[in-house]
């Protein structure tokens, strides 16, 4: 009878197959297991690491010219040299560190404006999902005037307005890019809205900010992630088309988008001007991409029974 | 009549040749496993059915028992990667063994063998006229006319009882109600005169007073055309007032089969008796505790060794861990001679007279042993402790921007009150504005006119996290019902950090005593919701409500999204509960059977208005208002054999924007009169609003139309 009474023991208290496993430690193996999540969190945290530690790593000033040394083709190509890596430019300035430090402007453009835009959307979503009413009908014309207006033409225009500066191009750049956020936490809050655990949170004594901040907004915070990272990506383009344009990131600072537009002159006989900062903005936008796609695979499947 | 003629023809030759040599449906050694990422899952093992012509089988069990797949696998519609085998498969003279998913589905399923889902909101479609969805059934398998479809459908639509039934066939699925639904699925099932029908729950979301009226319709149908019927249900007075035949699934397996009156009556499989004993019933349990089965179903994932019940079986023995029991059949009432459709058969190694022997399994363990319910009843106070006093509310409804604004009256005149320890049930069909009376007896809501009282002052007058702490809520569905981001523990702990009681490192002292109080084991602290099953969520949501020690629960529907022996598990910490704490319940429910072991007091809602409201003795044994005695009628308790009442229940649906004039109930009542269309009965002195109370018997009734009428 050994055996049936282990199994009474066992049923002390009405028992499931509880994974052993935590929901943290299930989520780094899911991490773990996608493909498409490690390699973009390996390349962003790669490209972070160069562009915080640039002027460790850079070989020399991103400023610094040398007429002498113009337009230096990168070492594997004829005519480079080991000196530049990657040659130079029109002016002879390093290509390699100008690439290294653009890359600091690039993520600062990027995680500045994914950040005000993120505090934009999601502070009119989760109001607007929350409250209803006039509220949302005030922030859903909102949303239909911000899709109406030519983003990139708008945006050149402020910061044409305003005089360029990196913190401008961030908050202009951020001002512009709500609406995902927008659209996505609005619909989400109505529906957690619906739910008992609200009702159970008001039938407690919960305040509104309470009920907002402690249960709704931990449930957005997947998505907002997600969003986050695909935003970031979009701003860093953004970014590089007014830098290309003329209106954003000014010489002499280096930005990816400023160099193909100083490169596009000489881009027939130097398409290296061209193709690096290319290369490296592609880089850097698929790697964010990646890694939201991965990041919602790998967070959304809230495996609700 | 020339449809008729020829839809009852076939049927009735059939009977006479093929019953005697072999029956309609034959499955033998039915396997369905599922592929799933941690293993291969054995959703069905080794089931063996026969079904004759005629017959109505009925297959119980819990959720995750199988039913639903034995189902699917005869109809082809099983999920993409399950695997089915079996020794054999056969519907009349189509071998489904030998045929594809996809050839069934072209000959067989939507012709010899229908199905009847669960959910009539969501099996049709919406974006289709009625006449189009039932003629499609037929015309898609290429053996009618669009003219001669068109036929059956009016004809089958007059026969499950829909009134005007030309006019139907152009409505969309939105102009009807879910009971009107589920009969247009019905006749649906019926276009292509199948020989099986199978309906999966096919009342489980509907309201009660509905669900008798379907099942009867379903059971009249199917003799009428002389069909096979497999009816599924969890519920086991739903399937003993229709089924010939029942068959008990456990974990994936078939563990007892006889008919209906002998499983009922003297089961043998101690699940089946387990089962039987969760079962509130009026008269069963006077003060008892219901019966409970201890543990969960276990995973069907991975191989199994020995008796799948064995974990949870009070009669446990060393022998059922080692091997599967073998299915014994056994000569009953209803076998025949034929070995084949043998049926009285459990799979058990007790023997099969061991229940007369054997005194109720033991109970679980408790530490209030005896719980009496009528203690703590009637200790009257001078004032109650919590009353509405003619409480309406209305919502403005405004279809569009141009639209005039109507007022939707969801709770009208309602007084009632409750005093200490009451237990007061709050009955009616969904829509009646019991949730809409609840959410203001919480505080959440106010009232458009009259005023709530709590303890003789204003309920909103009171601070609200003074109120809060005295009244609080458990939900219907426990998945909802819990944040998916929070731990059990800062669930359970919330309330007292949003009230700041007491020292922060008690709180986490009151949340272990809390859990120990609902029977949570301590080691779910750190789970997420989702990592614990139906029933621990539903105790963790009680324990939420419970921590700050309030005087009233509401709960809303608070079982009926749980299994029934989990049900039986919270019924009983309910009680244990109000025992303890003192408690007092409102309980929303529509289940008179939960309202019969539970409540003290019962208040009947129809329309936004209490009807009759009364002790729970009173009520039972002598109903006054027609509305409560239907409710009573359409309750479905276990009586084998017994077919389901005709309640006279008229079915037109008074839309609650345009309230017929007099009564409210009277385009419904078997009762009315002609003064009930003209004058609104008051509340009498014994609270029932009726005109006919107390009833004379002289008065001549007017004649409702049974049929559904266009709303």
């Amino acid at each position: 009878m050994a055996r049936v009474e282990q199994i009474e023991r066992e049923l002390d208290g009405p028992d499931e197959a509880v994974s052993s496993l935590t929901t943290k430690a299930l989520m780094r193996r899911r991490m773990l297991r996608h493909k498409g999540f490690l390699f973009g969190a390996t390349v962003l945290f790669s490209l972070v690491f160069l562009a915080i530690f640039a002027p460790l790593i850079a070989p020399f000033d991103p400023l610094d010219q040398s007429l002498a040394r113009r337009l230096l083709p990168p070492v594997w190509s004829e005519g480079g040299v080991w000196d530049h890596l990657l040659g130079t430019d029109h002016l002879g300035r390093d290509y390699l560190s100008r690439l290294l430090y653009g890359a600091r402007i690039s993520l600062m453009v990027g995680i500045g404006a994914a950040t005000v835009g993120l505090l934009i959307g999601v502070t009119l979503g989760v109001c607007a999902g929350y409250f209803g009413g006039w509220i949302d009908q005030v922030v859903s014309y909102l949303l239909t005037c911000q899709l109406a207006l030519p983003g990139l033409l708008l945006a050149m225009s402020l910061v044409f307005l305003i005089g360029p500066s990196v913190f401008v191009v961030i908050c202009v750049i951020g001002v512009l890019h709500w609406t995902y956020y927008l659209v996505v936490t609005r619909t989400a809050t109505m529906q957690i809205k619906q739910l008992d655990y609200i009702s159970s949170a008001r039938a407690i004594g919960s305040s509104n900010s309470q009920i907002i901040f402690y249960e709704i907004l931990p449930n957005l915070l997947n998505q907002i992630i997600v969003i986050f990272t695909l935003e970031i990506g979009i701003a860093i383009l953004a970014e590089a088309a007014l830098s290309f344009l003329g209106v954003g990131i000014q010489a002499p600072t280096p930005s990816w988008g400023l160099m193909i537009a100083e490169g596009k002159t000489a881009m027939f006989y130097r398409p290296w001007l061209v193709i690096l900062p290319g290369i490296a903005i592609f880089m850097l936008v698929i790697s964010t991409n990646l890694m939201g796609d991965g990041l919602r695979d790998v967070t959304a499947p809230e495996n609700r029974n | 009549m020339i449809m008729e003629a020829d839809t009852e023809k076939p049927g009735a030759e059939n009977t006479v040749a093929d019953v005697k040599q072999n029956p309609l449906l034959k499955i033998e050694n039915l396997e369905v496993d599922i592929p799933t990422a941690n293993g291969t899952l054995h959703a069905v093992r080794d089931v063996s059915l026969t079904l004759n012509r005629g017959e109505a089988l009925g297959i119980v069990g819990e959720s995750g028992s199988g039913k639903s797949m034995s189902a699917l696998a005869l109809l082809g519609l099983l999920p993409a990667k399950a695997q089915r085998r079996a020794s054999t498969l056969r519907l009349g003279r189509h071998d489904l063994l030998s045929m594809s998913d996809g050839e069934i589905a072209k000959k067989v399923s939507g012709d010899r063998i229908t199905m009847i889902f669960q959910e009539p909101m969501t099996s049709l479609n919406p974006v289709y006229s009625i006449g189009r969805q039932l003629t499609e059934t037929m015309t898609l398998h290429g053996k009618s006319s669009e003219a001669q479809a068109r036929e059956r459908a009016i004809y089958l639509l007059g026969k499950v009882g829909l009134s005007a039934a030309e006019s139907r066939l152009a409505q969309y699925p939105h102009q009807l109600s879910g009971g009107q639904r589920q009969r247009v699925m019905i006749a649906m099932a019926l276009m292509n005169e199948p020989e099986l029908i199978i309906a999966d729950e096919p009342t489980t979301a509907l309201d009660v007073t509905v669900q008798a009226q379907i099942l009867r319709l379903l059971g009249d149908l199917q003799r009428e055309f002389n069909m096979a019927m497999i009816l599924i249900s969890h519920d086991l007075g739903v399937i003993s007032r229709t089924v010939d035949k029942v068959a008990v699934m456990y974990a994936g397996q078939l563990i007892e089969t006889g008919t209906v009156k002998e499983v009922l009556d003297q089961p043998r499989h101690p699940y089946t008796r387990g089962l039987l004993d969760c079962i509130p019933e009026p008269g069963k349990q006077k003060s008892a505790r219901l019966g409970t089965i201890r543990g969960l179903v276990p995973s069907l994932i991975g191989e199994t060794k020995g008796c799948a019940f064995a974990n949870r079986c009070s009669m446990v023995r060393d022998d059922c861990l080692d091997q599967s029991p073998p299915l014994k059949v056994e000569e009953g009432e209803g076998s025949s001679p034929d070995h084949s459709s043998a049926f009285r058969s459990f799979r058990c190694v007790l023997p099969a007279d061991w229940v007369s022997d054997q005194p109720r399994p033991a109970e679980e363990t408790s530490n209030l042993v005896n719980l009496s319910l009528e203690s703590g009843v009637g200790q009257q106070e001078a004032v109650p402790l919590i009353e509405a006093k003619g409480v309406s509310r209305r919502f403005s409804i405004r279809r569009s921007l141009f639209s005039r604004t109507e007022t939707l009256t969801a709770v009208d005149d309602v007084s009632l009150s409750l005093s200490k320890g009451d237990v007061l049930a709050l009955v009616g069909e969904s829509g009646c504005g019991k949730s809409t009376l609840a959410k203001m007896l919480l505080g959440l809501d106010a009232p458009s006119n009259g005023e709530i009282l709590f303890e003789g002052a204003p309920l909103s007058g009171i601070n609200p996290l003074e109120r809060t702490r005295r009244i609080q809520p458990v939900f219907q569905d426990p998945y909802s019902s819990l944040n998916p981001r929070k731990t059990i523990g800062e669930i359970i702990i919330r309330p007292l950090n949003v009230h700041n009681f007491g020292e922060v490192k008690d709180r986490q002292k009151e949340v272990e005593r809390t859990m120990e109080m609902v029977g949570l084991p301590r080691r779910l602290f750190h789970s997420f919701p989702n990592q614990i099953s139906g029933g621990q969520r539903q105790r963790v949501a009680i324990a939420r409500a419970i921590i700050m020690r309030p005087e009233i629960l509401i709960c809303d529907e608070p079982t009926s999204a749980l299994d029934v022996s989990v049900q039986a598990q919270i019924l009983n910490l309910l009680q244990e509960l109000r025992q303890e704490l003192g408690l007092t319940y409102l309980l929303i429910t529509h289940d008179l059977s939960v309202v019969e072991y539970m409540a003290t007091k019962i208040a009947v809602m129809y329309l936004g208005q209490i009807v009759e409201l009364a002790e729970k003795e009173k009520i039972f044994s002598d109903a006054a208002h027609p509305y409560t005695n239907v409710l009573l009628q359409s309750l479905l308790t276990m009586q084998p054999g017994q077919k389901i009442p005709d309640t006279g229940l008229g079915a037109v649906y008074s839309n609650p924007l345009d309230l017929p004039k007099g009564c409210r109930f009277h385009p419904r009542c078997p009762e009315a009169i002609n003064e009930c269309r003209l004058k609104e009965p008051e509340l009498g002195s014994l609270y029932v609003r009726c005109l006919r109370h107390p009833l004379k018997s002289n008065d001549v009734t007017i004649k409702n139309e049974t049929n559904f009428l266009e709303y």
